[in-house]
């Protein structure tokens, strides 16, 4: 069975990109536009892998990484961030929150793929 | 000196703008970096605007202090720095309006691309499994090998059929010469026979010489009679088996040279037709093997270009991803053009109150502190930190 994976983002495009890229390698990915969509979703279905962005509406990545770090089912589950931001200190905030690693954006599609691959097979 | 600051001011405004569009047409610097020179120059001239709208109005108000009354001149100063300052805001607020502008079109334009080339690669990977499918038989053999082994087998099957013909050609003539054996030993048996019949007569002819002679002999010879008349009868039926044994033989005969017509037929064709349409077939084969191989190599160059393709379009996946990050750097000029723009308001409203010489309240300077600090942090809190489009960092913690 095809392992499913969470792709958070506000920008339309990333999603369809991540989405795409993601796809043609034989996962499944559900979509959603922000933080705060994101962590509904996650609260009613289960993903092997969560990709999010940073700089989002209504709730940003790290905070809805906090949220999601909260639910039980979730304790161990990988969060990628995938965001423009690239700071040390942004990438610390990140790690702190409970995120499992950082691409810094834009992505290489083959990159990306190697790197879920490593994270979650 | 004040001549001079604004001069620099202006000058430095319109260079920095310059610059923008020249860097942006001609991409030769990255675009948060022509961004920021765009907002920065967009606000030096507002400043430079605001001095030199001010000064200008204080020249036209030297100028015009000569020939008309003071109270005049100093409403007429006052109408054009309100003027001036309402043009900026009003600026301000088309930027920003052309700025969401850009965003849509973007926002439109970059799904349709990505999914353009969502559609490319999916060609693509098709392309490459087509080929693959071709190049590769189900039990995992190459097509080109398991057509080699198709060729290699039509030509050693039509080697045992052209070895076989020329071998029921020599057949043939062997059956010939055994036909002639055959009616050698048929006539030998005829002349046998000729024999037998030549004794059953002479048999049949001593036995009627015999009766001749016991009826001479009278009572004597009745028993002798009776023993040549048997004589005679046995002759007789000697004689009729050799009648049946010749028509026997005749029959024989006859079957001998219908089928020694036969044989002489088969071994009398011309075995090269069988040589020459193998040396044909081997020619055909050859030919078939050849356009095999080129057909295997053009399947390989096409899976090699399916790869290419999709190279290509994760190279172009990951370029459109600057969509993402321009639309961030444009919401952040926003709202720092957003900042600008309440802080011309301030002015103009404040340049009101100085007019009248009562000077900023606290509440007006406090508002103005804190917007040109907003302002200070929107540009060192830039979301985009890129200066070019090449894939970003990864790091696992």
């Amino acid at each position: 069975m095809a392992k499913t994976i969470l792709a958070v983002d506000d920008s339309a495009s990333i999603r369809q990109m991540v989405s795409f890229t993601l796809k043609s390698a034989g996962y499944q990915i559900i979509e959603a536009i922000d933080g705060q969509d994101g962590l509904n979703k996650a609260k009613t279905q289960s993903f092997s892998l969560i990709l999010t962005d940073q700089n989002m509406p209504n709730m940003d990545g790290i905070s809805m990484i906090k949220q999601i770090r909260m639910i039980p089912a979730y304790k161990t589950v990988p969060i990628l961030m995938l965001t423009t931001e690239s700071s040390d200190a942004m990438k610390s905030q990140g790690k702190a929150a409970g995120a499992t690693g950082w691409l810094v954006k834009p992505f290489d599609p083959q990159k990306l793929l190697e790197v879920v691959k490593k994270v979650i097979g | 000196m004040q001549s001079t600051r604004r001069f620099f001011l202006v000058f430095g405004g319109s260079v920095i703008l310059a610059s923008t569009l020249i860097a942006w047409a001609g991409f030769e610097l990255p675009i948060s970096g022509c961004l920021a020179l765009l907002v920065q120059g967009l606000i030096l001239t507002s400043m430079a605007c605001y001095v030199l709208e001010g000064d200008t109005a204080e020249e036209t108000y030297t100028e015009l202090s000569s020939s008309v009354p003071s109270s005049n001149l100093m409403v007429s100063s006052e109408v054009i720095w309100l003027d001036s300052l309402k043009e900026s805001e009003r600026q301000c607020v088309i930027i920003t309006d052309d700025l969401r502008r850009f965003q849509q079109i973007l926002n439109d334009a970059i799904p349709t691309l990505v999914s353009s080339f969502r559609s490319m690669h999916e060609c693509a990977s098709t392309q490459k499994e087509l080929s693959g499918r071709i190049q590769d038989s189900p039990d995992g053999d190459a097509l080109s090998s398991g057509f080699m082994g198709f060729v290699n087998q039509t030509q050693s099957t039509l080697a045992k059929f052209v070895d076989y013909t020329v071998q029921n050609s020599k057949v043939g003539m062997d059956i010939v010469d055994k036909v002639d054996t055959a009616n050698t030993k048929v006539s030998a048996i005829s002349k046998v026979l000729k024999e037998i019949e030549s004794i059953s007569k002479q048999t049949n002819l001593l036995a009627l010489n015999a009766t001749i002679e016991a009826a001479r002999a009278g009572e004597a010879g009745r028993g002798f009679a009776v023993v040549a008349d048997e004589v005679r009868s046995l002759s007789m039926r000697t004689n009729e088996f050799s009648q049946q044994i010749r028509n026997q033989i005749a029959d024989v005969v006859a079957a001998i040279k219908e089928a020694e017509a036969s044989v002489h037929s088969i071994a009398g064709q011309d075995m090269n037709f069988a040589l020459e349409a193998k040396v044909q077939v081997d020619g055909a084969l050859l030919r078939l093997a050849a356009i095999n191989e080129n057909i295997g190599g053009l399947l390989v160059q096409q899976g090699v270009i399916a790869t290419e393709v999709s190279g290509h379009v994760d190279r172009a996946v990951t370029s459109l991803q600057f969509q993402d990050m321009v639309n961030q750097l444009a919401n952040n000029m926003i709202h720092r053009v957003e900042l600008v723009e309440r802080l011309l308001t301030e002015f103009s409203s404040g340049r009101a109150v100085v007019s009248k010489g009562t000077g900023f309240t606290s509440d007006t300077l406090v508002s103005v502190q804190e917007k040109t600090q907003a302002l200070r942090e929107l540009s060192v809190k830039n979301p985009v930190s890129q200066q070019s489009m090449g894939h970003g960092d990864i790091e696992l913690f």
